[in-house]
């Protein structure tokens, strides 16, 4: 589970790395007009007993944020979480005041976008004018506060050249830590898709920031960027992805992954960074390809295991909930479903794979009911048995074992299930 | 003995495109492969519905369902495979039996032949004791209107890994059609590449590995490349249902299926899903994607 719990307010926040809101997106998620804050307010109280997350990341900029920012704040802090930050747009945050009052409502950290040393490209690439005077001021606030400043700056065709010196900037203004983002649009039009930096553009420019957070002794986080082309940095990639805190009704559209890009490598399997790795992003591998000849999978010294691809649901309580898959056949063994390895569905058999406490393992396989064929039992409209006994068991052993689970199947077959492929 | 049918007789569809899940289901891959299902099934709807509702974007009557339901009734639930095939800005069908291991003998090329016998008229005849372990045949339009099925392909397994050759047999012939494998898209990419890469059809000069291995569907469970008579193909099998999505939009199919797609995304999460894309160079360089698929179990 991620340390990171965000909360989306509204879709005007900037979501982390990216250099729009969510609402200024082609295809905007479609949170809820009237944003409801109980469901959090609700979690907050639960978490507070048992707290799962570290961080909660609170982001929005529109009028909901004006409405509930800081009853959400005040009942974070209380709830359990270690830290509370805020992502909004300067512009709100440019009043001293204002700031204090935000801090005060227990906001510790406030992220803030920086992508040009000059305001009018910053401007541009933020696509609103003042954005950058607006930076400034929030910064040179939250300087005054103790609140920290998290810059993140977005690495983009326009920006590569002066990397250092906005990491100089941001470090003069107070940064406590500063996240560089490799630009990953969603769906990029095409002048969004000359933003995009090839590797060889993007890895030395990015080392010599780098070097210059370092010099200052200011973290440096790396996100977006293939971990084999930064050397040692590589060790400052991060591709943890927070948690989303949705309900159903509100939060859908900001917890679907098809709303947020998407990355991969083709080396993954042969790599020992590929669990911290997330590689290219599409957009990026749309524009310059897969980046073959760059990648230098490092050699791995553990088993690679392919991703879970399994829907992940977190219930209103934060709760993950695990995915059914064939939960009727499981529910057919009652508690000892706990004790098998899942179901294999094939044309004509359910194959539950078991393992008993000396070790020995076997698959219990059911079949529809067929009278003529030999089987050891039967249940409403199954035959039962079992195959693939691998270990020391003798037969009577395996027998006094799988006998309470196949009678268990012959109550709970209530005829309701069938492995009839007519039917 | 067969009804006409074309869209522009078309009798609106009693029927609705969406059949629920139920307990019941059984998921496949299309190469009838078992997966768990990704989330809970339960109010969820069956893949058939995307067959449904092709159908009914293609203009089909209500008469051209017919030989769907026959197949089915023969075949039995789940156990056919169907992909909607997107050819010349036209939808056309393909099913697929398979049956390695001559488990049910209902579903022989020949006993399918008898059963669906009066609804399709399959020419071809295929030997029971050739060891096929799949045979397909494609319905179009006229096809579902005259019910005629003059060709079937059969397909012929490798000895080692995951592949083979298929043929397309009519009554007069037979002629090799094309050759695949299969692999796991992470541990095998290598020889992934390699497949890609050998190509009588694309100019690698002018065309990159990422137009053809997509960033979009490689996260998926196999990748198939197929080498073919006038094209090379790759097919992904095991996407999730965005990326299905993306997938139906990035080859401009008909805004009746992309539609029916985005609307219904959350009751396909459950299912994985399968396509293929026909692909070679035109002769400017350019790489161009002559036939796409899309498939699911009926
Ligand atoms: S080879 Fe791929 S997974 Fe490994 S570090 Fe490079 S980009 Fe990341």
């Amino acid at each position: 589970m991620a340390a990171d719990l965000v909360v989306m307010i509204d879709g005007e926040g900037p979501m982390p790395g990216s250099l729009r809101s969510p609402s200024a997106s082609p295809s905007p998620p479609s949170l809820g007009e009237n944003f409801d804050p109980r469901p959090f307010l609700e979690f907050c109280t639960a978490h507070r007993g048992a707290p799962r997350y570290e961080r909660v990341i609170l982001v929005g900029d529109g009028q909901p944020l004006e409405q509930h920012g800081f009853a959400l704040a005040e009942a974070a802090r209380r709830g359990g979480f270690r830290r509370v930050r805020l992502d909004t747009r300067p512009w709100r945050l440019t009043n001293p005041r204002q700031v204090q009052a935000v801090v005060q409502a227990g906001v510790a950290e406030i992220s803030v976008g920086l992508h040009a040393t000059d305001p009018a490209l910053h401007d541009r690439l933020r696509d609103r004018p003042g954005d950058f005077r607006d930076a400034k001021k929030c910064l040179a606030n939250l300087a005054r506060l103790d609140a920290e400043a998290l810059v993140y700056i977005v690495m983009t065709s326009a920006n590569v050249g002066q990397l250092r010196p906005v990491a100089q900037l941001a470090i003069e203004a107070g940064a406590r830590r500063i996240d560089f983002w490799a630009y990953a649009p969603l769906d990029p039009t095409e002048s969004e898709q000359q933003l995009l930096v090839p590797l060889d553009e993007l890895a030395p420019r990015l080392l010599e920031a780098i070097a210059t957070c370092r010099a200052a002794e200011v973290e440096a986080v790396i996100h977006h960027v293939p971990v084999c082309v930064l050397g040692e940095e590589g060790a400052r990639v991060d591709a943890t992805e927070p948690d989303h805190f949705h309900d159903h009704s509100q939060f859908w559209a900001a917890a679907d992954p098809s709303a947020r890009p998407r990355f991969n490598c083709l080396r993954e399997a042969q790599c020992d960074a590929a669990e911290v790795c997330l590689g290219l992003s599409h957009a990026h591998v749309n524009r310059f390809g897969w980046e073959l000849d760059r990648l230098r999978a490092l050699p791995r010294t553990r088993p690679w295991r392919p991703r879970d691809r399994s829907v992940r649901r977190v219930d209103a309580r934060g709760r993950a909930q695990a995915p059914h898959g064939h939960a009727r056949w499981l529910d057919l063994l009652g508690a000892h479903a706990m004790g098998v390895e899942g179901v294999a569905l094939t044309r004509s058999e359910a194959r539950y794979p078991l393992q008993m406490p000396d070790g020995t393992r076997f698959v219990l396989v059911i079949s529809a009911r067929d009278d003529a064929a030999r089987t050891f039992k039967q249940s409403r409209s199954f035959n039962l048995a079992y195959t693939d006994v691998v270990g020391p068991a003798t037969e009577r052993a395996i027998a006094a074992f799988v006998g309470p689970v196949l009678d268990t199947i012959i109550a709970n077959d209530d005829g309701s299930l069938s492995l009839d492929a007519r039917r | 003995m067969f009804r006409a049918v074309s869209s522009a007789d078309a009798v609106p569809r009693p029927r609705s495109s969406l059949v629920p899940s139920t307990g019941q289901d059984r998921f496949f891959d299309y190469c009838l492969e078992t997966y768990a299902p990704r989330c809970d099934p339960t109010g969820k709807l069956r893949g058939e519905s995307l067959l449904w509702n092709s159908l009914e974007a293609a203009g089909v009557s209500e008469a051209g369902y017919e030989p769907f339901d026959a197949i089915r009734a023969a075949a039995g639930r789940d156990m056919t495979v169907f992909g909607v095939k997107w050819f010349r800005a036209r939808l056309s069908w393909e099913l697929y039996f398979y049956d390695p291991q001559r488990e049910d003998r209902q579903i022989t090329a020949s006993a399918l032949r008898r059963a669906l016998a009066g609804v399709l008229d399959i020419r071809p005849r295929v030997r029971d004791t050739t060891r096929y372990f799949m045979y397909s045949f494609d319905l179009d339009a006229a096809a579902l209107g005259d019910g005629q099925v003059p060709e079937l392909n059969v397909y012929l397994q490798f000895h080692e890994g995951q592949g083979g050759h298929s043929y397309a047999l009519r009554e007069d012939a037979c002629e090799l059609r094309n050759t695949y494998r299969f692999h796991e898209p992470k541990r095998e990419i290598e020889a992934i590449l390699h497949q890609v890469q050998r190509s009588m059809w694309v100019d690698f000069t002018a065309v990159r590995v990422a137009d053809i291995v997509l960033p979009e569907l490689y996260e998926c469970a196999k990748i198939c490349v197929a080498k073919k008579r006038s094209a090379d193909a790759i097919y992904y099998s095991g996407i999730s249902i965005d990326q299905l999505r993306w997938f139906l939009h990035r080859f401009e199919y008909p805004h009746a299926v992309t539609s029916f797609v985005d609307r219904h995304r959350a009751d396909f999460e459950h299912l994985m899903f399968d396509v293929g894309i026909d692909y070679r160079s035109r002769p400017d360089g350019s790489l161009e994607y002559p036939k796409t698929g899309y498939y699911s179990t009926l």
